[in-house]
């Protein structure tokens, strides 16, 4: 056979064949190369030294309360129209949109009579001080969201502008 | 390795991996479905995203505004790739865009920090001598300049092709290119790696 | 905050494939404000913006401004999860180089410059275009870019024409409608 080192394309064999990717009756002809190419023989060589390197790289676990902090922001960041819709709908429900939609205009309307929507969040209970004033932490946190958001569209934008150029 | 299973989607049927039936099932509004794929795919993603930004910190971070976006698309969610494609995208894409702007330039983990890279998993009869420790904590920071080193589509390619054993196809698809192509940034990932690293072995 | 889903998965492929979306519960931006441009509308980039869910960029700013020993005063008055999760996103904003604070700062003003009502659905079409796959998120901001500087008539025919239908999923139609109403980009 061509030694696989000739060209890149197939120079991928030698990769699949480190990973044992390779067909068998493939693997059998390239394994009787390697025997008898220096070349190919240093690239498995090198390879497998490779990953068994970069099997040593460990990654630490997970934080214990990665799935907390998770649910925590998704329900910090569940709407106010989801939260007056949530009672309706059962988990397992399968959505239908027309009854949806005129559920909704049922709902957000006695929901808007009955139960205004918070003119702000948590710390209103806590009394300012004249030296130290209160801010309130969903709004801060929505902006640094909306920045966030609105940062990465203008990678996009901009991206898209110089890839023309 | 993903299992198939065959599910009824509008009287049609489909084979659909087992993840992607999971999360049809978040669609609908099964929030416990949701905490199957989180604890199924959190460490793969936070192990990802920690070798692509060698912060554990930000990685974390990442990973939870990866689950969040899968979480925030449920709604319009449709099995047209694998989920875990789908997933890695968008971890992928959140890590490039981490170290395109540099967020981690003045929180990334010194490079010869050692304190972040001792192997947690140490079997309590078997402690690695003062000398075996300098050794790892070397060859960690070889490793870690290594990677640190490849251009970012390489490093992510190589990620994915080396600790989550994705085909070519599947990285094909996480990083919207053709298979070819994955096969060159591999390629050339590898090459370079074999220049650094082939000597640690 | 955030609520209605964002497709992402759907885009891959064959963009007429796509599903609609989600039973909608915010309306879409409809018209654009006065202008030639695709701007935000001159003279509110300070203004309150803001209704029932006050200005965020207001309060956001008034925070950042605030000395270290004053804004680690105010933040102490939270429960401590929120105390927690705000310093570090804090510490993350500390940390980005000024331009980037400097941009940002920008953006944010003038998304809080939209009427209140209209914020939640912008930035839900915007997060929307950031989670396309590639190639549907080029096709989709090319568009973009040249719908911002149509006037209005153009820009309304432009989105309703046969081409567009063919071309974006009705998803992709809803986010180039959005959005082409209001550029959200300083400078353009």
């Amino acid at each position: 056979m061509n030694c696989p080192l000739e060209s890149r394309e197939n120079a991928g064999q030698l990769l699949d064949y480190c990973t044992r990717k390779l067909d068998p009756d493939v693997a059998a002809v390239l394994e009787r190369h390697i025997a008898i190419c220096p070349a190919c023989r240093e690239f498995a060589d090198h390879q497998r030294a490779v990953w068994q390197a970069l099997d040593a790289w460990e990654a630490e676990p997970v934080s214990a309360d990665f799935n907390r902090r998770l649910y925590q922001r998704i329900d910090q960041q569940v709407s106010w129209w989801e939260r007056l819709m949530q009672p309706l709908r059962p988990l397992t429900l399968r959505w239908n949109a027309a009854a949806a939609a005129a559920g909704v205009v049922v709902v957000m309307a006695a929901g808007l009579l009955l139960n205004p929507p918070p003119a702000g969040p948590t710390v209103a209970n806590i009394p300012d001080t004249p030296q130290v004033e209160s801010v309130q932490p969903e709004q801060v946190e929505h902006a640094l969201d909306a920045m966030d958001t609105l940062a990465e569209f203008s990678h996009h934008v901009k991206d898209s502008a110089d890839a023309k150029m | 390795m993903s299992e198939r299973v065959k599910t009824d989607m509008g009287g049609a049927t489909a084979a659909l991996d087992l993840d992607a039936a999971l999360m049809l099932r978040v669609k609908e509004g099964d929030g416990a479905s949701f905490g199957v794929l989180l604890d199924k795919h959190r460490s793969s993603v936070v192990h990802f995203l920690f070798r692509m930004v060698q912060n554990h910190a930000v990685a974390e971070e990442l990973a939870q505004e990866v689950f969040l976006r899968v979480y925030r698309s449920r709604g319009t969610y449709e099995p047209t790739a694998k989920f875990t494609t789908w997933l890695f995208r968008i971890a992928t894409h959140l890590a490039l865009n981490s170290l395109r702007d540099g967020k981690n330039e003045r929180s990334q983990e010194r490079l010869d920090d050692d304190t972040h890279d001792m192997p947690v998993r140490q079997v309590a009869d078997i402690r690695p001598s003062a000398e075996q420790s300098m050794v790892y904590q070397a060859k960690l920071k070889e490793i870690r300049r290594a990677i640190s080193a490849l251009p970012d589509k390489q490093r992510a390619a190589v990620l994915m092709h080396k600790y989550e054993e994705m085909e070519y196809s599947q990285i094909a698809g996480v990083l919207s290119c053709s298979e070819s192509a994955v096969k060159s940034l591999l390629f050339r990932a590898y090459e370079t790696l074999r220049a650094r690293l082939a000597h640690l072995a | 905050m955030l609520a209605t889903a964002i497709g992402l998965g759907a885009q891959k492929g064959n963009p007429k494939q796509a599903p609609p979306p989600a039973a909608q519960r915010i309306a879409p931006l409809k018209g654009a404000p006065r202008g030639d441009t695709k701007g935000f509308p001159k003279g509110q980039q300070k203004g309150p913006g803001g209704g029932r869910l006050g200005n965020p960029a207001n309060q956001f700013e008034r925070l950042i401004a605030m000395p270290p020993e004053r804004r680690e005063q105010v933040i102490e008055k939270l429960p401590p999860a929120q105390q927690e999760r705000l310093r570090a996103r804090l510490e993350k904003w500390d940390a980005l180089p000024a331009p980037q604070k400097a941009l940002r700062l920008e953006l944010l003003n003038r998304y809080a410059s939209l009427p209140a009502e209209q914020q939640p659905a912008y930035l839900h079409q915007i997060e929307a275009v950031n989670n396309l796959p590639p190639q549907r998120q080029t096709a989709v901001i090319r568009e973009l870019r040249q719908l911002w500087h149509m006037p209005e008539d153009q820009r309304q025919a432009r989105l309703n024409s046969d081409d567009y239908k063919s071309r974006f999923s009705p998803a992709e139609l809803e986010m180039l409608g959005t959005i082409s109403a209001s550029n959200p980009l300083p400078g353009r």
